[in-house]
């Protein structure tokens, strides 16, 4: 498990710099591609390292190897994952945008129409969007398309073949893999009693 | 250690079903609270259940005679831990997700789908930020005076903690997007 936590402190510090010198478009991609050679690392660490870890008292390690092994690496894993939460829910979050954007009024008034307002876009057309966490949206903006919610998150969707937009009706359905992932989230809602939420 | 696991893996799964399980008879307006106090709740049981499993050989121990008693609870403990974050966690991606909620709104739909403008209108940008806004000032991140809304210290930190985490990453807020 020290490994583990090791590995994890290794993956936040490779992720801060890989964000800094490759300036990604999108942080999970970013984030995945930084934990495979975290993962491998740990495996390789873990086999080159004895059970004791040099100071460890034997009472203190685990008896059956493999299952220490597996357990370190599912910490590791549910390390990743409160990291790579805890940033989408801060960083990408619509709440703490929120917060953010009062933090950056410096104390001047700021109310909820202008708190709305920044969530507008002025209609333009062109291209070049980015999807937070995933990366480029290189579709046609609409005019339509007036606030930053659904201005990203709608193509972003099409792309990654959850919905798709019928080019004469202009309307927007659930594909196949969308429908199933709908379902199990309203199958979710439903068994945690919750409302519509979002 | 094994037992341990195991132990935090039984008592999680046990509290999580039961605090699921009271919601639908009394749900609970603040559930990060509900949570909070489901998992505070279980600490008490996760020693007894390492116990038990000790004692009843439910978890093959093979070798674990020279293992420490004390080093398989604190596994227990620690583990439990991070299932409750994982629990959260996923808690939130699922009661929270403009995108997931996006999702149900079209299966609702049915085939025949919906146009941009009738999603919107179902699902506003103005009642979405009310709706957190009602929800940041409940949770004593920001307050309202004379109409303009200000941070409270909570919410301040998490602003703060936010920008660096943002610097560092290089990663831009939703109200920065196009």
């Amino acid at each position: 498990m020290l490994l583990s936590v090791l590995v994890f402190v290794l993956y936040v510090g490779c992720a801060a710099v890989a964000a800094h010198v490759l300036r990604p478009r999108g942080y999970l991609r970013l984030f995945a591609l930084v934990s495979v050679p975290c993962g491998v690392a740990y495996f390789i660490l873990y086999a080159v390292t004895p059970p004791d870890l040099y100071f460890l008292p034997l009472a203190w390690t685990c008896s059956d190897r493999y299952f220490d092994m597996a357990y370190g690496f599912v910490v590791f894993l549910l390390n990743c994952h409160n990291f790579v939460d805890y940033f989408f829910a801060t960083c990408s979050g619509f709440s703490v945008s929120l917060l953010v954007a009062i933090l950056n009024a410096g104390g001047r008034s700021i109310t909820t129409a202008d708190l709305s307002a920044k969530f507008k876009l002025d209609s333009e057309t062109g291209s070049g969007r980015v999807a937070p966490g995933v990366g480029p949206v290189d579709m046609p903006v609409t005019p339509d398309d007036s606030d930053r919610i659904y201005a990203w998150r709608l193509p972003f969707l099409v792309k990654r073949g959850w919905i798709q937009k019928d080019p004469r009706t202009e309307h927007y359905s659930l594909t196949g893999t969308g429908r199933t992932i709908a379902r199990i989230v309203h199958g979710l809602k439903r068994s945690m009693n919750l409302g519509e939420g979002g | 250690m094994k037992q341990g696991v195991f132990a935090a893996v039984m008592v999680s799964f046990g509290w999580i079903f039961l605090q699921n399980l009271l919601m639908f008879v009394r749900p609970a307006e603040n559930r990060f609270r509900a949570m909070l106090t489901g998992y505070i709740l279980s600490l008490p049981f996760v020693f007894p259940v390492y116990r038990w499993m000790a004692a009843l050989c439910l978890v093959d121990a093979g070798g674990a005679a020279t293992e420490s008693p004390y080093m398989g609870l604190f596994h227990a403990y620690f583990f439990h831990l991070l299932v409750f974050f994982f629990y959260v966690e996923c808690f939130y991606h699922v009661e929270r997700s403009v995108s997931l909620r996006l999702l149900v709104e079209l299966l609702k739909q049915g085939d025949a789908g919906a146009p941009l403008q009738e999603i919107q209108g179902r699902y506003p940008v103005e009642s979405m930020i009310q709706q957190r806004l009602d929800v940041l000032r409940d949770r004593g991140f920001i307050e309202l005076r004379r109409g303009s809304w200000h941070l409270r210290f909570k919410g301040e930190l998490l602003a703060r903690v936010t920008v660096t985490m943002s610097w560092l990453f290089q990663a831009k807020g939703q109200h920065e997007r196009r």
